[in-house]
């Protein structure tokens, strides 16, 4: 194959450089603007709602440090999080039509203004419930809001009880919709409540109000949004609110989020307002094409009513600017806050620094040994817990405002695309010019790669843990592992082979961890069994590396089938098929190493935690699989049982049999990811299962090219 | 590739050497990893479903045997076989696959690799290499043993300690890192002289491929050691209480407890195995017979009375059989039995219904124990369908443990538990001060050939449940997982250089 001209090489890889780095640019760092809507009547007058603009620093307000499912971080992840749990998506349309990031979603919905029942965000695909709701199916939609659902709201909830006694695995496609929409519901209140306060608090029922609001605290799903100075734990707003009114004072924090709420609560209120009277203002025709329905009269009076009110209010029309101005006192405050622990949690591990030895030795000394041990383990545990606490004041608050820049980048679905572009562009290297695309295809690859690490550190960095932790992290490193492979391989190996394989496998598994992270929060703490971070760093790591590995081998194998089958252009030589034995091989070794080693190190982490190496169960199971699969694979090629075809068929089946063990052995055990996995994931795996199944059916008409002598 | 492509035959081939040849065939090894890969799958499924069997079922009936079957039901979907009939669904769990059981497939792994090794795999050192090579090996062995007994835990422990302390890093580590990098570093130790011998014995080419296999058969072997000796047991304790006993799950007894005027008991107790028997039980020191009726493998309490019962709890409960949780559900069973007591003469003293249910540890402390209450002769006894007990005792006398406290600490705005541990007291025989000691998560103690893992506490938060396990053999996969990532790195990465030495365009073999 010919190299093409060096100077090639670099125009291709700046190239690709700049197109990256541009679109990163654009997506993290340039400032977002949120549209403001001329509204126009037919006429071309500007009507009545064109005063509309968006005021406030949404950028800033985004950086808003959060405690929430067990770690502290900006507003804008629980805004994702709770907005791709309800619709499966990270955006939502506003009521004038418009595309808008969760965040305002989130706090419309937290300052209780008018519009926010009104967002369509609940997602509901299932017919039979909508034609119970008595709504049309809205077809590549399907979102509605809760004021659509309300009218029937309490008759279905009635279902609940009885679909609740039904065990999950037995329910059918339309009691899992119900139960799926009672969760979204459920914390679409949820995340109200917890920013839920009571604006004019005279002559309320302190007691009462306090106990409803602590109801919150045992809500996984409530987020903790007020940092005091004197509690450890953060606090539910409506309970610092509770403890503001006894001690008659605010806590700054507390104070600012109530401004920051009610200025938001005011400014929707009358932005919905005027979009109402302006829609109620619009011909028929304007009405059909937008698709959104006229305000019957009712509303229209109590939207011009409110109107008429909130335009009148002084201070109106600084609410903007009060918004604003409440975003740095809200940080300064939670800073204040954070200083206050952090000075308190570095003194105190230094005291226990400095104890430790002496308590040590008094362990080991004569006298008192029993004092003086549960002494040394008192030290021990609060350094421990101080750790922990540490990483909540210290560690977390500082990488907070990073989270939300990294969060807007979107960096996974930026690398999908890419590395779909770089899969295109390998294949079509088989057709045409493969030297020349092989360079491009690669480039692209590297730079995606790079993209990929970045997310992998990121989150390492964000989440303080190993790489791996759940099925999602497992698909993105899984992926990483791929890709790398690829691209080592593509340099040892120059025939634009591992490049369109490692590509695809990156591409998918993203997409993967895309649809896995439809749970809602990635980087969930994890179950005190779990959380070591030891074993997370070896045992886990390595399982996925071998995981990975396998399936690159598989995707050689397949490469090699189809190629074999169609044998584009001629291309084929005995040094390729040659090449192709030997990568499936090589890589192989290396899942062999990783699986084995990876699975040992399983028994070895269930014997620190449980006291027991082996207890085959299914997970453990899977991954033995997997590494019989390999040896079978290394023992047939070692004793000339099979050539190139039979190894690339043996490569399939461990296709098969790893995604098996990373997902199959999930679906057995119900509840895991009970809806948001094993519906459409039994589905896929099938799917995934099926096209290995055909390949290797196929593979009989694929010809291995010799040379002569062999 | 390497050696074992190309078997070395010698000049004469005897009968014996032709059936080595059968029995060491690569085909064969290759016929029972995959004959192993379907049992594997066969005992997965087997967990799962709706008729899914309980993991000590599978692993008694597929894995730890010489013959499983395969229930062919296990590989058609739940909704499949629930659509069907009654009769069909009877008539469809009847099928099975006939297969080689766990133990078979181990053994002949065993001897194919034996009869490998002994063909293709000889030892190519010859004199004093040989000597050498046997020498480093007894020494890796000795060494091996070594750290089985524990021997080099602390040697390593304070080495890694050293180094630590030299670069200042040792606050940010906690003690799991340390402890389980501990026990790794002793596993690469015996695994580097593991290397050395083999390297000696057979040369630098096939050092790597002999150390993977040696390490798969210390797999095998440390797990039929777990099979012959390991012990899986619960303590469950309140706070302040103590106990110098463990529950052993899975294993029943009776017991018939008399309390003695001085304030002391006297227990005695009936195995499970005679529970489950149908031959009548005679004691004649407590003066009763005792003619087990039923046994159930698992079961349920309801509202009713149980059949036949005329006497104790049983009149008030109705005890039902249930079918055996599965492997996938995690809960175990909850076995119960009716046993029919009578005194010496054969007067009959009742029907009694025993549930495990009414033991307090078994149920985490729900409910209080029940006991049923007997009288026979003047004499007052109490009765428990209780797990078997396990003293934890030495030849100086029993140890006990005593719960000081017990603490649960939560993630930060969440109900998920971030950790949660125990504070103890441990007396040790013949010791009269107790030493302090904490468990908790991954950090389990120590003790008497026993390790007490934290497991999980009771729902009043004011207890914990302690695994406790004795498995002599729990170093060896350490060991063993070093020599396998030494062997294959070595076996690899030597492949690797091999391979990139080689001259040629294109770069692959």
């Amino acid at each position: 194959m010919k190299t093409p001209s060096k100077l090639f090489v670099v125009i291709s890889v700046l190239a690709v450089l700049g197109l990256l780095g541009a679109e990163l640019y654009a997506r993290a760092f340039s400032p977002r603007k949120l549209k403001p809507v001329e509204y126009k009547t037919e006429s071309g007058k500007t009507s009545f709602a064109s005063s509309w603009k968006t005021p406030q620093d949404l950028d800033l307000a985004a950086t808003l440090p959060v405690a929430h499912l067990g770690r502290v971080k900006p507003l804008d992840s629980v805004a994702r999080h709770g907005l791709t749990v309800i619709s499966e998506s990270q955006t939502f349309i506003d009521f004038d039509g418009q595309k808008r990031p969760a965040l305002l979603w989130l706090l419309d919905l937290a300052s209780g203004s008018s519009c926010a029942d009104e967002h369509r965000v609940f997602k509901i695909q299932n017919l039979d419930l909508l034609r119970k709701f008595g709504l049309d199916p809205r077809p590549g939609d399907f979102r509605y809001s809760l004021a659509e659902l309300q009218p029937k709201l309490e008759e279905i909830e009635k279902e609940y009880p009885e679909i609740s006694a039904v065990k999950p695995k037995r329910r059918n496609a339309y009691q899992n919709a119900v139960m799926s929409l009672s969760s979204k519901i459920s914390i679409h209140y949820t995340l109200r409540n917890a920013f839920g306060f009571v604006r004019d608090p005279t002559g309320i029922d302190l007691a009462a109000y306090k106990e409803a609001a602590s109801a919150l605290k045992s809500n996984p799903d409530a987020p903790f949004i007020v940092p005091l100075p004197g509690d450890r734990h953060w606090q539910l707003l409506p309970l610092a609110q509770v403890e503001g009114i006894s001690r008659q004072k605010y806590d700054p924090a507390a104070e600012a989020w109530f401004e920051l709420l009610t200025q938001h609560q005011l400014l929707r209120s009358l932005d919905f307002a005027r979009h109402q009277l302006f829609l109620a203002g619009l011909p028929e025709k304007a009405l059909a094409a937008k698709d959104r329905k006229a305000p019957d009269t009712e509303a229209l009076a109590s939207a011009r009513r409110l109107a008429d009110m909130l335009k009148d209010l002084p201070g109106t029309k600084d609410a903007g600017a009060a918004f604003n101005a409440a975003l740095p006192r809200l940080l300064e405050a939670a800073a204040a806050a954070c200083k206050v622990h952090q000075e308190r949690i570095t003194k105190r591990l230094a005291e226990i620094d400095s104890e430790l030895p002496a308590a040590r030795a008094a362990a080991e000394g004569e006298g008192d040994i029993a004092a003086a041990s549960e002494k040394l383990t008192r030290l021990r545990s609060e350094k421990q817990a101080l750790g922990k606490e540490a990483d909540v004041w210290i560690r977390a608050p500082s990488i907070v405002p990073h989270e939300a820049t990294i969060n807007r980048a979107a960096l996974n679905i930026q690398c999908i695309v890419w590395y779909f572009i770089a899969l295109v562009i390998a294949l079509l290297g088989w057709l045409v010019w493969r030297p020349h695309l092989r360079v491009v295809a690669l480039s692209i690859l590297w730079a995606t790669f790079a993209l990929h690490t970045a997310t992998l550190i990121l989150r390492i960095w964000i989440s303080g843990y190993p790489p791996v932790t759940n099925l999602y992290s497992s698909a993105v490193f899984i992926g990483w592992v791929v890709v790398l492979a690829g691209i080592v391989l593509e340099h040892f190996w120059r025939a634009n082979a591992a490049t369109p394989v490692a590509a695809l496998a990156g591409a998918m598994t993203l997409l993967i961890a895309q649809f896995l992270s439809l749970d809602g929060e990635t980087m969930k703490a994890l179950m005190p069994v779990l959380d070591t971070k030891f074993w997370l760093a070896t045992h886990v790591v390595c399982i996925t590396k071998g995981y990975g590995a396998t399936f690159f081998a598989g995707g050689i194998g397949a490469l090699w089938i189809l190629i074999a089958l169609f044998d584009p252009a001629g291309k084929r030589t005995p040094e390729l098929d040659k090449g192709f034995s030997g990568a499936i091989y090589g890589v192989t070794c290396f899942a062999m190493f990783f699986s084995l080693v990876g699975t040992v190190l399983g028994g070895l982490w269930a014997d620190d935690s449980w006291g027991r190496f082996w207890g085959w169960d299914p997970k453990e199971n899977g991954a033995l699989l997997i590494v019989i699969a390999n040896a079978i694979l290394l023992h047939c090629r070692w004793s000339g049982m099979v050539r190139l075809r039979g190894l690339a068929v043996l490569a399939l089946f461990g296709n098969i049999v790893t995604s098996w063990s990373w997902f199959g052995t999930n679906l057995l055990g119900a509840g895991l990811h009970a809806y948001g996995f094993t519906e459409s994931g039994a589905f896929y795996l099938s799917l995934f299962i099926a096209s290995q199944l055909l390949l290797m059916a196929l593979a009989p008409l694929a010809r291995e090219k010799r040379s002569s002598q062999s | 590739m390497n050696g074992s492509t190309k078997p070395e035959t010698a000049p004469e081939s005897g009968a014996l050497r032709q059936m080595l040849r059968l029995m060491g065939s690569i085909r064969i090894t290759v016929f029972l990893m995959a004959s192993s890969m379907f049992l594997v799958l066969g005992g997965t499924l087997a967990q799962a479903g709706a008729n899914g069997s309980s993991i000590e079922t599978v692993v008694t009936e597929i894995f730890r045997c010489w013959f499983a079957k395969i229930h062919i039901h296990t590989f058609l979907p739940d909704a499949f076989i629930e659509a069907r009939q009654p009769e069909t669904q009877r008539f469809l769990m009847r099928f099975f696959i006939p297969w080689l059981g766990g133990i078979s497939i181990g053994l002949l792994l065993f001897f194919n690799l034996l009869a490998a090794h002994l063909l293709r795999w000889k030892v190519t050192a010859r004199a004093g290499r040989l000597l050498a090579g046997l020498a480093v090996l007894g020494l890796a062995i000795g060494l091996g043993l070594l750290v089985i007994q524990g021997g080099l835990m602390d040697l390593i422990g304070r080495l890694l300690t050293g180094v630590a302390a030299v670069f200042g890093r040792q606050s940010t580590l906690d003690d799991s890192f340390w402890r389980v990098l501990d026990r790794l570093a002793q596993g690469l130790l015996v695994a580097a002289v593991v290397y050395a011998a083999l390297r000696l014995l057979y040369g630098k080419a096939k050092a790597g491929v002999v150390m993977i296999h040696s390490s798969v058969l210390l797999l095998l072997l440390a797990e039929l050691l777990t099979h012959l000796g390991a012990v899986e047991a619960r303590m469950t304790l309140r706070e302040g209480e103590s106990a110098d006993f463990v529950d052993r799950s899975n294993r029943f007894e009776l017991a018939i407890i008399e309390d003695l005027a001085d304030g002391q008991a006297r227990s005695t107790v009936i195995p499970q195995a005679l529970l489950a028997g149908k031959s009548e039980i005679d004691l004649p020191e407590l003066g009763l017979r005792l003619a087990p009726q039923m046994w159930f493998p698992n079961s349920d309490l309801r509202s009713g009375s149980t059949p036949g019962v005329d006497a104790g709890a049983g009149k008030e409960l109705l005890i039902v059989g249930l079918p055996e949780n599965n492997g996938v559900s995690s809960i175990s069973n909850a076995p119960a039995c009716l046993v029919k007591f009578s005194a010496k003469d054969g007067s009959p003293l009742g029907l009694y219904a025993f549930s495990s249910l009414f033991y307090g540890n078994f149920i985490a402390r729900q409910n209080p124990d029940l006991y049923q209450e007997l009288q026979c002769g003047g004499r007052k006894f109490r009765l428990m369908l209780r797990n078997e007990r396990e003293y934890l005792e030495n030849e100086e006398g029993r140890m006990s443990i005593a719960l000081r406290d017990f603490h649960i600490e939560r993630f930060m705005g969440s109900q998920d538990k971030m950790s949660y541990s125990s504070m103890i007291d441990i007396r040790m025989p013949g010791e009269s001060a107790p030493e302090h000691g904490e468990i908790w998560m991954n950090h389990p103690l120590r003790r008497l050939g026993r390790t007490f893992y934290q497991s999980g506490f009771l729902s009043s938060e004011d207890g914990t449940i302690l695994q406790v396990v004795k498995n002599g053999g729990w170093m060896i996969p350490y060991i063993s997982c070093m020599i396998a990532a030494l062997g294959m790195f070595i076996h690899f990465v030597s492949l690797l250089l091999k391979h990139l030495r080689r001259p040629g365009p294109g770069g692959q073999e």
